[in-house]
C-alpha cells in the first residue's frame, strides 16, 4: 500500500535522517521572529541538485511541520510568534502564559500540531487518489478556473482591504508577464534586457520577500530578539507533557480543526495561516462559553495548531494531483520538482509513485518526530531568541543572497531578490497582501496559459468556455469568496453604525 | 483593541501602525498612474503578434485593465479615509492611549538603518562580480553588523571568517555550486582559497 510503503520509505536511516536535519532547521526558523518557514524551504532549493526531488522534498516537508509547530512556542511565551501562524495560537497561549501554565500551553501545542499532522496526513492518503480521477479529466479551462479560485481565495481570505489583496494579486499576475510569452513565444516587459527574457523566478522572489523584506522590517521597526535572557528560559520547564485530563478536553476540538485545516490547506490560496485563524474562529463561536477565549483557554490553543498541521498536509493535494501549488511552500516544492525533471500530476503517480508515497510518509513520521523533538528541546530552542539580531540578521542575508545565486547562477536572481524584498518592504508598510502577490506570481502562467489554451480548445467560444460544469461551478464559487466577506462585514457594519469604507482599507492585517 | 503610545506620538492599534492620511493617496495614485502608463504604451512593452485575437498581449492588457479599475477604488477609498482621519482628529477624538503589554525592543529601528540595509545589500550584489565571492562577502558582514551596531571587535573580526568558511563549504564543496571569482588580482586571491 502506497502509505505504508511510504513510512517504510522515510524511515530508512538516510531519508530519516534529512527529515531530521529538515526538522531541525524548521523548528530554528519557526522559533525566530523574522525568519519563517519559507525562508528556510526557499533557502534549501540548492540542496536538491545534490539531494535530488525526493529526499529534498522530505528534508522540506520537516521544514514545513516543524515550523507549523515552532512558531507558536514564542507565540505563547512571550506574545512574540515566530511564524505568523502563531499569532492565533498567542491570543490564548500568552494569558495562560501569564497564569503560570506556560509549561501547559507549551506541551499541548505540540501534541495538538502532531495530531493535526497525522490525521492531516491520513485525510491526503485517503483524499488524493480520489481527487486524481477527477484531475484525470480536467482541461485548460478547469485549470484556468482553479488558478482563480486559488488566487480569490488568498484575496478574500487575507485579513484587510480586500482591494489591496486583489491589487497585490493583479501585480503578482503582472510580474509573471515578464519574459517570453508561454504561448506564442513572444517577450513582454523586457525592456530590451536579454536577462529578463527568462522572465522572473519565482524562488528569489520568495526569498526577497520573506527574508530580505523581514530584515529590511527589523531595520526599520526594530526587534525583539535578543531581549530574553536565560533566566527568562529558565523559567520555562525542561519537558512539557500534556495531561490525560486536557487531552480529553480537547479530543473533539483537535479533530474538528484538523478536519477543517485539512479542507482550508486543499483550497488553493487558502494555507496554513488562514486555517490556524479559521479554525480559533470556528471554536470560537461554536464554544457554549466563548468569553473564556483570549483568557487562557486551552481549546484556544489546540484549535490553531491541530489546523495549521493538518492544513500542511492538505496544501499537498492540489500540487501532488493537479500540479497546482496552494501557497509559497507549495510553489517552492513545484520548483524543485521542475527542477529535477518531475511534473507533479497524474504523471507523477504513474511514473513515479514512490515520490507520493514518501511524502505520505513523510507528513506522518515528521509529525510524530516533530512531537518527541519539540517536547523534549523547548528550552534549547527558546535560547535561539537570546541570539543577538546583528548575527543572525546578518548571515540569514548572507544566505540569501548565495543560495539565490547558487539556484541559476544568475545576477539577475539577486537584484529580483532585492527588488522584491523592496516591495515585501512596503507591501508590510502599507498592509497589501504579500501572499497574494506571491501566489499570483506563481499562479501567473497556468492562469494565463489555462485561459488561451482554454478558448482554443473551445475553438474560440466563449460561452462554451465559462459553461464547462466544473469551470463554471468553480468560477462561481471563486465569486462568492470574494464577494461573501465584504457582503457579511456590510451588513455587520450597518447594524453596528460604523463606516465601511474606513474598515476595508485599514483593518488589521495578518502579516503574511 | 489596545492603543500603544509610539515614540513620535503617533497612536498605534496593536498590530499595525496607523499611516499619515494622505500616504495611501499617493501609494493609490502612484498605482492609478503606473497602471494607465503601461495600458497606453503597451505596444512598447509588449512584441509579436501584438493586437491579434488572444495575442501576447491579451493578457497583460487585461490585467492592467483591472488593475485601472482596482486603483481607482483604491483611490477612492484613500482619499475618503484620509479625509475622515483629518476630521476625527481635528475633532480631538480619542483619549489617552493605552500602553499595550508588548515585549520591549532589543534592536531600535531606524530609516537610516532601512537605507543603510538597502545599499549595502546593493552593493554587497555589484560587488560580487568584480571583486568575488569572498572579499565581497567579507565586507558585507564587516558593514553589516557595523550597520546593526555590533561592536565587539571580535565578532566583527571572526563573523566574516566564519561565514565565508561555512558558506565556501555548504556551497562549493557540499553543492558543487561555483561562486563568482572576481576579475584580475581578485580571481587569483579566489584561485588561492577556493
Amino acid at each position: 500500500m502506497d502509505f505504508l510503503s511510504g513510512i517504510a520509505s522515510v524511515v530508512e536511516p538516510y531519508h530519516f535522517l534529512m527529515l531530521l536535519v529538515g526538522i531541525v532547521i524548521g523548528l530554528i526558523f519557526g522559533t525566530i521572529p523574522g525568519l519563517s518557514g519559507i525562508t528556510a524551504v526557499a533557502l534549501l532549493v540548492p540542496f536538491s541538485y545534490v539531494l535530488g526531488a525526493e529526499v529534498a522534498i522530505i528534508m522540506m516537508i520537516g521544514v514545513y511541520l516543524a515550523t507549523s509547530t515552532a512558531g507558536g512556542i514564542a507565540a505563547s511565551l512571550f506574545n512574540m510568534p515566530g511564524d505568523v501562524m502563531g499569532a492565533a495560537t498567542a491570543r490564548d497561549g500568552f494569558p495562560m502564559t501569564g497564569k503560570g501554565q506556560a509549561g501547559r500551553a507549551i506541551s499541548m501545542q505540540i501534541t495538538a500540531s502532531a495530531i493535526g499532522g497525522v490525521i492531516g496526513t491520513i485525510l491526503l492518503v485517503l483524499i488524493a487518489p480520489q481527487f486524481l480521477r477527477i484531475a484525470l479529466q480536467f482541461g485548460s479551462p478547469e485549470f484556468f478556473a482553479l488558478a482563480i479560485l486559488g488566487l480569490a481565495c488568498v484575496a478574500s481570505l487575507s485579513e484587510g482591504s480586500l482591494v489591496k489583496a486583489l491589487l497585490s494579486v493583479v501585480i503578482g499576475l503582472l510580474i509573471a508577464t515578464v519574459g517570453f510569452d508561454a504561448v506564442s513565444g513572444a517577450a513582454r516587459f523586457t525592456f530590451g534586457n536579454q536577462s529578463l527574457q527568462g522572465g522572473i523566478d519565482f524562488i528569489p522572489a520568495i526569498i526577497g520577500f520573506f527574508a530580505v523584506a523581514e530584515i529590511l522590517n527589523i531595520l526599520y521597526n526594530g526587534s525583539v530578539v535578543g531581549t530574553y535572557s536565560s533566566a527568562d528560559i529558565k523559567k520555562i520547564p525542561r519537558v512539557a507533557l500534556p495531561s490525560l485530563a486536557d487531552l480529553k478536553h480537547v479530543r473533539f476540538t483537535i479533530l474538528r480543526s484538523s478536519l477543517l485545516g485539512n479542507f482550508v490547506g486543499m483550497l488553493p490560496g487558502a494555507g496554513s495561516t488562514i486555517a490556524a485563524f479559521l479554525a480559533y474562529g470556528t471554536e470560537v463561536q461554536t464554544s457554549k462559553d466563548p468569553k473564556k477565549f483570549g483568557k487562557g483557554e486551552i481549546k484556544g490553543v489546540a484549535a490553531p495548531e491541530s489546523a495549521n498541521n493538518s492544513a500542511a498536509a492538505g496544501s499537498m493535494m492540489p500540487l501532488l494531483t493537479l500540479g497546482i501549488p496552494g501557497g509559497a511552500v507549495t510553489a517552492i516544492m513545484l520548483g524543485v520538482f521542475i527542477l529535477n525533471g518531475l511534473r507533479p500530476g497524474p504523471l507523477l503517480f504513474q511514473n513515479t509513485p514512490e515520490i507520493a508515497s514518501s511524502i505520505y510518509g513523510a507528513f506522518f513520521v515528521g509529525s510524530i518526530v516533530v512531537l518527541i523533538v519539540g517536547l523534549l528541546c523547548v528550552r534549547l530552542l527558546l535560547r535561539l531568541l537570546t541570539i543577538p539580531f546583528s548575527l543572525f540578521s546578518t548571515m540569514v542575508l548572507l544566505f540569501a543572497v548565495v543560495g539565490t545565486f547558487a539556484l541559476y547562477n544568475r545576477p539577475l536572481d539577486l537584484w529580483v531578490m532585492l527588488g522584491c524584498g523592496v516591495l515585501g518592504f512596503f507591501a508590510k508598510r502599507y498592509t497589501f497582501s504579500i501572499a497574494a502577490l506571491i501566489l499570483g506570481l506563481v499562479l501567473g502562467d497556468i492562469a494565463e496559459v489555462g485561459l488561451v489554451n482554454g478558448i482554443g480548445v473551445t475553438r474560440g467560444d466563449w460561452v462554451e468556455f465559462f459553461t464547462r460544469p466544473f469551470t463554471l461551478g468553480t468560477l462561481v464559487l471563486a465569486l462568492i469568496l470574494m464577494v461573501l466577506p465584504a457582503v457579511i462585514s456590510a451588513v455587520t457594519k450597518r447594524r453596528n453604525g460604523t463606516s465601511t469604507a474606513d474598515e476595508s482599507l485599514h483593518a488589521p492585517s495578518v502579516r503574511d | 483593541m489596545a492603543e500603544r503610545q509610539l515614540a513620535d506620538g503617533k497612536k498605534s492599534p496593536r498590530g499595525f501602525r496607523w499611516h499619515s492620511g494622505y500616504e495611501e493617496v499617493v501609494v493609490a495614485a502612484v498605482f492609478l498612474v503606473g497602471m494607465l502608463f503601461f495600458r497606453l504604451r503597451l505596444e512598447n512593452f509588449v512584441f509579436g503578434r501584438a493586437g491579434s485575437f488572444l495575442g501576447p498581449d491579451f493578457w497583460p492588457a487585461t490585467l492592467l485593465t483591472i488593475g485601472i479599475g482596482l486603483s481607482a477604488v483604491y483611490l477612492v477609498l484613500a482619499v475618503v479615509w484620509a479625509r475622515r482621519k483629518q476630521s476625527h482628529e481635528a475633532a480631538g477624538a480619542g483619549g489617552p492611549a493605552e500602553v499595550a503589554d508588548e515585549p520591549e525592543l532589543a534592536q531600535q529601528g531606524s530609516i537610516w538603518k532601512l537605507v543603510g540595509g538597502f545599499v549595502l545589500l546593493g552593493a554587497y550584489i555589484y560587488l560580487l562580480d568584480p571583486i568575488g565571492f569572498v572579499p565581497a562577502t567579507a565586507l558585507f558582514s564587516v558593514a553589516f553588523l557595523l550597520l546593526v551596531g555590533e561592536r565587539r571587535w571580535w565578532v566583527i573580526v571572526a563573523f566574516p571568517v566564519v561565514a565565508v568558511t561555512v558558506l565556501l563549504g555548504v556551497f562549493t564543496q557540499l553543492l558543487t555550486v561555483s561562486l563568482p571569482r572576481g576579475t584580475g588580482f581578485f580571481v587569483t586571491l579566489s584561485t588561492y582559497l577556493y
